[in-house]
């Protein structure tokens, strides 16, 4: 890896709830370099999506606080920064895209006014010139028929349209970072190909580092680089794709990789974790997989493991981490 | 949308005949004698009972009265008061009045009910917030004419800045404090509904999305929340508009203002049917135009509806 891009460490991200604080994000550190895509992978509620908010700076806080930790980008501190530098930053430099287009669009704005609406602000184009950069933008994500559309509303439009959309408006102003959370999750297959397909097609264009949040170990393992996964608000193992996919050094991995059924192995029942994740509030003590990992000793339930180096960029947070390597 | 319009305004027709039928059938329905209220029940002179029976078909049965009452709307007759003056006169001279108060008020509402709704629930918790909702609480709580006298007192009495009664000084400053009783109530749920509606609008996803996208919070408070919070809003300022021209009948009395709240009071009290049939009917109209405004601002804020 190159000199990263943006750089998350030690990231800490707690809500105010009724039963106190609750700690969502829970000592997260990665890096992306330029033109590389991270996947952060993990069940829902393993704090992936407040991770990305915190990067963006669009968190809800209250409820929720950055509590420590940093996040640098082109070696600028992003906790802390003041609003109006933040505010030059998102759309300008670090961009995001949602997993449901049809909420995250306004209802009662026209789509071509969502777009054009990053050239006025950001760039200070005049009405005339901000319609023909979103007409571009529009037609750089394949949007049929762009200049005739511009006027539609977000409901007119289909799910894989209403997301292509989401993306014109976020790679308008060719962002240094895009953050993609779970993308295509609310779409088919056959259109959640052509979304991966598309946002590939621009990263390679524009050179922008992609940080993708998914659940789909399949979506991760056809397009990124690098992968941490995560569990309860901590890495569990981080490397590359092929690391960590074919050479998992980490139980809870292993056991998600399980999970996807094959077309090599067919039949049979596919196994599954025990147990659900934790919910924040009540995460276990030491290492917080253990109440579901087959491998679990007296030692886990104790202490936490450490994120240690199996293998060169490879690293994984579990007290028989050389064991699971050397398993198979 | 012009068909919708077009439709809107047939539906009118049904409506309008409707209500001069109920209003006519009420004041026919009152107790008393319309002639004996004019002569404080002393024996009326013959040929005073025997014109006001003509002019008026006294004598005629209820549907026949209401018959000729139409016939005459239709060739633009209004009708005649007791004292002679023609009902179209009485229009003239009272709605312009009544108007005045009630967009005064209607300005107020929208100004400061907006405005403040919308600084409550950006500073939600903070001092704005909390004595506006104790504020309107207390508004909610106490009776309009209540309110009237405590206002008129202070202010008008004690204090002087505005005239406490009249229209003498003209608009605005003789209508500053009556429209402000006659908006106070809706002032408060104007400004009650723009604070929930904005918050619950806060926290939508394309709120974030407008953060992520970096535009400043000006843009995201106006163009992104605002414009989806109003919808409720705007229904309830529509139906209100209209209310609060029949809501004048109490505050016009208090405050001595001659508009068509205290000719409806005077010609109810008298039986002039064809009075309080013009003017309940002009109101019943304008609360209808006020609906189809509504419907239609509706399409403007909120693209997904659609008219069929």
């Amino acid at each position: 890896m190159g000199s990263p891009l943006l750089e998350v460490k030690d990231l800490r991200v707690s809500f105010a709830t009724r039963e106190g604080r609750v700690e969502a994000v829970n000592g997260l550190s990665f890096a992306v370099a330029p033109g590389r895509t991270m996947a952060l992978l993990g069940e829902s509620g393993s704090g992936k999506s407040v991770a990305a908010q915190a990067i963006m700076g669009v968190l809800d806080t209250p409820p929720a606080r950055i509590t420590a930790g940093s996040i640098r980008f082109e070696g600028q501190e992003l906790v802390g920064l003041p609003e109006k530098q933040y505010r030059s930053l998102r759309g300008e430099k670090l961009a995001m895209i949602f997993q449901d287009a049809l909420s995250a669009l306004n209802p009662v704005l026209s789509v071509g006014t969502q777009i054009a609406e990053m050239f006025r602000v950001h760039r200070d184009l005049g009405r005339k010139q901000a319609r023909a950069a979103a007409l571009e933008a529009m037609a750089e994500v394949r949007i049929p028929a762009a200049a005739a559309r511009f006027d539609d509303f977000p409901h007119q439009f289909s799910g894989g349209m209403r997301q292509r959309i989401i993306i014109a408006m976020m790679i308008a102003l060719s962002p240094k970072v895009l953050i993609a959370d779970e993308p295509t999750t609310a779409l088919d297959v056959t259109v959640q190909a052509q979304i991966m397909e598309l946002l590939a097609r621009l990263q390679r264009e524009l050179g922008t580092s992609l940080i993708l949040i998914s659940h789909d170990l399949g979506v991760v393992a056809d397009v990124a680089d690098d992968v941490t996964v995560m569990y309860a608000g901590r890495a569990m193992e981080q490397g590359t794709v092929a690391d960590v996919y074919r050479r998992s050094a980490n139980p809870y991995t292993r056991g998600l990789l399980e999970s996807v059924p094959s077309l090599q192995a067919p039949g049979g029942r596919l196994p599954v974790i025990p147990g659900r994740p934790p919910s924040p509030s009540s995460t276990p003590t030491g290492c917080a997989f253990h109440p579901r990992c087959a491998l679990a000793q007296q030692r886990c339930s104790d202490s936490a493991p450490a994120l240690v180096a199996v293998a060169p960029e490879h690293l994984s947070r579990c007290w028989f981490a050389e064991e699971v390597l050397s398993g198979d | 949308m012009g068909r919708f319009i077009v439709r809107r305004l047939l539906q009118f027709i049904p409506v309008f005949l409707g209500t001069t039928f109920l209003i006519y059938f009420l004041v026919f329905a009152l107790p008393g004698d319309p002639i004996a209220g004019l002569t404080a029940g002393k024996p009326a002179n013959p040929a005073f009972e025997a014109y006001i029976t003509e002019q008026y078909h006294l004598d005629d049965p209820f549907l026949v009265q209401y018959l000729k009452y139409l016939g005459g709307l239709l060739t633009g007759d209004l009708g005649q008061t007791f004292s002679g003056q023609s009902v179209a006169e009485v229009f003239a001279e009272r709605f312009p009045v009544t108007l005045q108060l009630a967009a005064t008020a209607f300005l107020i509402e929208v100004v400061l009910g907006i405005g403040l709704g919308v600084w409550a629930a950006r500073r939600r918790g903070g001092i704005v917030d909390n004595l506006s909702l104790a504020g309107t609480l207390i508004v909610i709580s106490i009776p309009v004419f209540v309110l009237a006298y405590v206002v008129q007192y202070i202010f008008g009495v004690k204090l002087g800045w505005l005239p406490p009664t009249g229209i003498a000084k003209g608009w605005p400053v003789s209508y500053i404090l009556p429209a402000f009783v006659l908006a106070a109530l809706s002032l408060a749920y104007v400004l009650r509904l723009t604070r929930q509606s904005l918050l619950e609008t806060f926290s939508l996803d394309f709120m974030r999305t407008a953060r992520a996208k970096g535009l400043p919070g000006g843009r995201i408070l106006w163009r992104h929340g605002l414009r989806n919070s109003l919808i409720p809003v705007v229904t309830f300022l529509g139906a209100d508009l209209a209310a609060l021209m029949g809501g004048a009948v109490v505050i016009e009395g208090i405050f001595n203002i001659p508009g068509v709240g205290q000719q409806l009071y005077a010609s109810i009290r008298l039986g002039e049917a064809v009075v309080v049939v013009g003017l309940v009917t002009a109101l019943v109209i304008i609360y209808l135009i006020m609906n189809l405004v509504v419907d239609v601002l509706y399409g403007y804020l909120d693209p997904r509806i659609r008219y069929e």
